[in-house]
């Protein structure tokens, strides 16, 4: 079976079976629907015997259908942000009936890409398929025996192998938008459809968020500005913090050490805590091709444990004179890269804007404050048209900044890469 | 505007808070508020193990005693604890 149409049929079964995730009004109706006509399948066939019994094929086609329906719910529950506990009412008769419609009709906040790789594919052809399945129900209720071996895969291929459904599955790429797109492809692919969504990673750790970097760079370097002393967390955090809230944060930075512990990368922590000129002198070292620079930041800079700022273009300029790369891993990055420091990359504001509004989205799907407005489609595509205008403005020039998100415990990743282009 | 859920949410931002003062996006206001936060700590801790003794101990009555009075009594405080849970 041709790798597309593999991916299309996963994608497929994913959007009616797989329990993680939310869904949208729309697509929970589609899914409603879907979910029906299996078990009209597994009733029709039935209804035409003496005393109703369900044959093999009708039990396991019900039990199907009604597991695909509990994965609707539950994702739709989520969407709209009720306890899960709301599915013990739907046991209960009229109420579940109502239940059923406020739960339907609810604005959510859904930012799910229900179908996994069949993202691009219109909702049409669901439709299609919605129908399709129901005139194998008509057809089941002739054949029993032979419903299964109707229903699954065959018809649905082949009618996902079709050329226009195929072409619609291949992003219409350059040459030159290519690495780049691919890149932030398999980066939503790995973060997104491998894992679900980004904010279902919030137990994840920092050692994952370097690993995902470390395969994308050859030789990388560790390098924290995380504060360890009281002295040095008055200095990052505000000196006006009490004794107890001190503590409290010198025990997540705890914490954060001990998950280093198990991180591939070590960082060195025998030089002290870092301040710029230690950190210029990583930046000049020729054994490293990629920093990655961990700390607190507010909308200006970087800030270290010696009471130094390290500004976002000063950073920028120092990795580009010494062509390396240089990963920031910060808080508050997004008013890092968006607040008065985006005209200094060497992309102009707009199209960074552009990206930017990608990598709000893929906040949004953090679920952090926002609720959800758009969909996942709708995300991909304005990431492909912010990376590909922000290409074509670098052409010529040296440096692509793309900025992106990491999953870890407590840092919002942004990833800037400079990125040599003739 | 919501009615229900303050209690509960307040204790989940409780617990978030004194996992996490240093939260990503945070700005300085908002580092304020979670530390404040994180502080009340030990008193959700308290307040749901008092809640928890108190509903045990109703338990207990209505398991083992038959006294109308007392029941009545154990079933008004479960409801005053889960009250105070779900406002």
């Amino acid at each position: 079976m041709p790798n597309q149409v593999q991916q299309a049929v996963k994608g497929f079964l994913l959007f009616l079976f797989r329990f993680d995730g939310e869904l949208n009004r729309r697509y929970f109706w589609l899914h409603f629907v879907l979910a029906q006509c299996l078990i009209l399948v597994a009733v029709i066939p039935s209804s035409g015997r003496e005393g109703g019994e369900l044959t093999v094929w009708s039990s396991m086609l019900l039990i199907l259908g009604t597991l695909a329906m509990i994965s609707a719910w539950v994702r739709r529950l989520r969407d709209i942000g009720w306890t899960l506990f709301t599915l013990v009412l739907m046991l209960v008769p009229y109420l579940n009936l109502l239940l059923w419609l406020v739960i339907g009709l609810t604005r959510g906040g859904a930012q799910t890409n229900p179908f996994g790789f069949l993202s691009r594919i219109s909702a049409h052809t669901y439709v299609g398929l919605g129908m399709l399945v129901l005139m194998l129900a008509k057809l089941g209720s002739d054949m029993a025996p032979t419903v299964g071996k109707n229903l699954p895969s065959g018809n649905i291929g082949a009618d996902l192998a079709s050329p226009q459904t195929t072409k619609l599955l291949k992003p219409s790429v350059s040459e030159g938008q290519l690495e780049l797109l691919e890149f932030a492809r398999h980066e939503l692919e790995s973060n997104y459809y491998q894992h679900g969504p980004i904010y279902y990673k919030t137990t994840g750790s920092l050692a994952e968020a370097q690993v995902f970097f470390a395969r994308r760079v050859k030789h990388p370097k560790l390098v924290m500005a995380i504060p360890r002393t009281e002295q040095e967390i008055r200095k990052i955090y505000g000196s006006d913090l009490s004794p107890r809230e001190v503590a409290l944060i010198q025990e997540q930075m705890q914490q954060l050490d001990r998950q280093m512990q198990t991180a591939p990368l070590q960082a060195d922590t025998t030089s002290g805590p870092l301040s710029i000129a230690t950190l210029n002198r990583q930046l000049e070292n020729e054994a490293v091709d990629t920093l990655i620079l961990v700390g607190h930041s507010n909308d200006k800079g970087v800030l270290l444990p010696s009471g130094e700022m390290v500004n976002l273009p000063y950073l920028i300029n120092k990795a580009m004179r010494h062509r390396k790369q240089v990963l920031v891993l910060s808080c508050n990055s997004q008013k890092l890269v968006g607040e008065g420091n985006s005209g200094l990359v060497s992309v102009d504001r707009l199209e960074f804007e552009a990206i930017l509004a990608g990598l709000h989205q893929a906040e949004i799907m953090r679920c952090r404050n926002q609720p959800c407005s758009t969909s996942m489609g709708e995300y991909l595509a304005e990431l492909d048209k912010g990376i590909a205008t922000a290409v074509q403005a670098a052409r010529g020039k040296k440096t692509v900044v793309i900025a992106t998100l990491s999953g870890s415990v407590m840092v919002t990743g942004v990833y800037l890469i400079n990125e040599e282009r003739e | 505007m919501k009615i229900f859920g303050h209690q509960l949410d307040y204790a989940a931002k409780v617990f978030d808070a004194h996992r996490r003062p240093v939260d990503c996006g945070a700005d300085d206001t908002e580092l304020k508020q979670r530390l404040t936060l994180a502080q009340g700590y030990s008193r959700v801790v308290m307040q749901i193990l008092v809640s928890l003794i108190i509903l045990a101990g109703c338990f207990a009555i209505l398991w083992l005693s038959d006294d109308q009075s007392l029941q009545k009594g154990s079933f008004g405080l479960m409801g005053t604890v889960i009250g105070y849970w779900l406002r």
